[in-house]
């Protein structure tokens, strides 16, 4: 091999080396990944929750959730839960178990005519924890938010069929029709004021934080994830930097497809508040069900 | 010469060597990633509210066409040619299971209102009503009365000397605060008893005839009335 590397002019060794050197990356891939999954194989083992608490595991930390019967009486949703799992989203009911995905309900804490349907003017909760594994506890966890959706479609004999939403144009919508933060104060959305806007990403520094201190989880670190469905557009414009932070407004002006479903608005305000409302319409007519995926990175 | 090609060979089997090497490593590497990043996610769901679909026209509708409620009038209502006047109309919509039909009017001529089921059909039966389109080509179409006229509940109608006006118990809903206003400028609010059947899963039309009848009663050919008719989405489950 000595020899032979010796016979080789210098761009032919430059190649050599860099082919040699994408070889030992991919194997160096392997090797992590294998661990990595080792790891989560072992985390099966091991880790059970009490009740009805459920997670994810990754080499650092689990993410533990608590599903709730929220919606469990609401139109359609045996199927959509079937439609989950054949995504691969786990929506077992009283699953103790470490699973690879898992769908939960989001709280929507607005009740309209006793339901809590999603629609213009929602606001509530994502809730979920984070349980460092040994030594991990001054790991800074990396997420990305994505938004999906579902759809109920029929036949002509009206059977069911839930079909997942791909139409770009509704995807998104959801991107700024559903807003997402960090923090929350005050008592209803007349009086809320939100801190930390999120739109495809956020980070939590465990070490930045304390564990919380309900019973069974005082060795989580809890994550609670604002959003809300704002009723108007003016209702967002009006209130920027008291209600709403400055990030807001900076993302409606980088991102108006996300608003208006068009990135030729132009300036008028009022076209603006249309738009917005006809994005709320194009939603509630293409989307049954939402979904917040929560990507640990 | 000979001796570079012969490197060059060399070089080359080898690179291919490694090339292989590379290829199926890096396959390896790329679906352990696909597998693994697959598998850290949770999904939040909540279910989202459908904005109603749910309208009223005038007669006939077809595909996406439907004839504008507008094109529901009274016009020359003759009280001596016959007791009642029939109109057709029609309450169509998408995913409403249930609803109920509103009547809110006046009672200056003392007309008594009710409504019927109708079928269609294109050809023409006795009684039928008689509706002609308004697209480019019109086309003709018969609604029979189904059925006895469709139960409802009046919310505020009172009998005062063998006359039927509202009570007090709607005015400030309608007027406010403002009191100075005829006895028979108060609405008497209507609704049918049992919600009406839409489609939960779909588009519908169904078919209404709304009868005007005089009731052998003293009519005052000046006197106007104003009719609003509704639909409204009605909850079964929650009978609300």
């Amino acid at each position: 091999m000595k020899g032979f590397w010796k016979e080789l002019d210098g761009k032919q060794r430059k190649e050599l080396r860099t082919r040699l050197f994408y070889a030992v990356l991919s194997g160096l891939m392997l090797v992590v990944f294998g661990t990595i999954s080792f790891a989560w194989f072992a985390s099966n083992r091991g880790v059970n929750q009490s009740g009805m608490d459920i997670a994810i595991s990754t080499e650092s930390i689990d993410i533990v959730v608590v599903r709730t019967s929220y919606y469990d009486a609401y139109d359609n949703m045996t199927e959509f839960k079937t439609k989950l799992g054949e995504a691969e989203y786990s929506t077992t009911e009283n699953d103790t178990d470490v699973e690879p995905r898992i769908a939960y309900e989001m709280v929507n804490e607005s009740v309209v005519d006793g339901m809590r349907y999603l629609q213009p003017g929602s606001y509530g909760t994502v809730t979920f924890y984070i349980r460092p594994k040994a030594n991990k506890d001054n790991t800074v966890v990396n997420f990305v938010l994505e938004r999906g959706g579902f759809s109920n479609e029929y036949d002509e004999h009206d059977n069911l069929e839930i079909t997942e939403v791909d139409s770009s144009a509704v995807l998104d919508l959801l991107k700024g029709h559903l807003l997402f933060f960090t923090g929350r104060t005050g008592a209803d959305y007349e009086h809320f004021v939100y801190t930390g806007f999120l739109t495809d990403r956020f980070s939590y520094d465990m070490g930045a934080h304390d564990k919380c201190g309900e019973v069974g989880r005082t060795d989580c670190y809890k994550v609670v994830l604002y959003w809300e469905w704002p009723l108007k557009y003016y209702d967002i414009t009006d209130n920027i930097s008291t209600k709403y932070p400055a990030a807001v407004e900076d993302y409606i002006a980088a991102n108006p497809t996300f608003f208006f479903g068009t990135s030729e608005i132009g300036d008028s305000e009022e076209a603006k508040s249309d738009a917005f409302d006809d994005g709320d319409q194009t939603i509630g007519d293409n989307t049954d069900y939402f979904v917040l995926y929560i990507k640990v990175k | 010469m000979r001796t570079d090609g012969k490197k060059k060979n060399r070089l080359t089997i080898t690179a291919h060597v490694l090339t292989l090497c590379l290829l199926v490593l890096s396959v390896a590497g790329a679906s352990t990633f696909a597998w693994f990043s697959s598998r850290k996610s949770v999904g939040s769901y909540a279910p989202i509210s459908s904005p109603e679909a749910l309208y009223i026209g005038a007669g006939h509708i077809e595909n996406d066409t439907f004839e504008d409620i507008r094109y529901m009038y009274f016009d020359g209502m003759d009280v001596k040619k016959a007791d009642h006047v029939d109109k057709v109309f029609c309450v169509y919509g998408t995913g409403i299971g249930n609803y109920k039909i509103q009547l809110a009017f006046t009672t200056n001529n003392q007309f008594i209102y009710s409504i019927y089921h109708a079928s269609e059909s294109s050809v023409e039966s006795e009684g039928a009503v008689k509706y002609v389109t308004h697209q480019t080509t019109p086309q003709t179409f018969y609604y029979s009365v189904s059925g006895e006229a469709i139960a409802g509940t009046f919310l505020n109608k009172q009998e005062v000397e063998g006359e039927s006006i509202a009570n007090a118990e709607n005015h400030t809903d309608t007027y406010g605060s403002y009191a100075n206003v005829n006895k028979y400028a108060e609405p008497i609010y209507w609704q049918t008893s049992v919600a009406e059947t839409g489609r939960a899963r779909g588009a519908f039309v169904n078919y209404y005839i709304l009868r005007v009848s005089y009731n052998g009663k003293e009519v005052n050919d000046r006197e106007t009335d104003v009719l609003c008719l509704a639909a409204k989405t009605f909850n079964i489950h929650a009978q609300s």
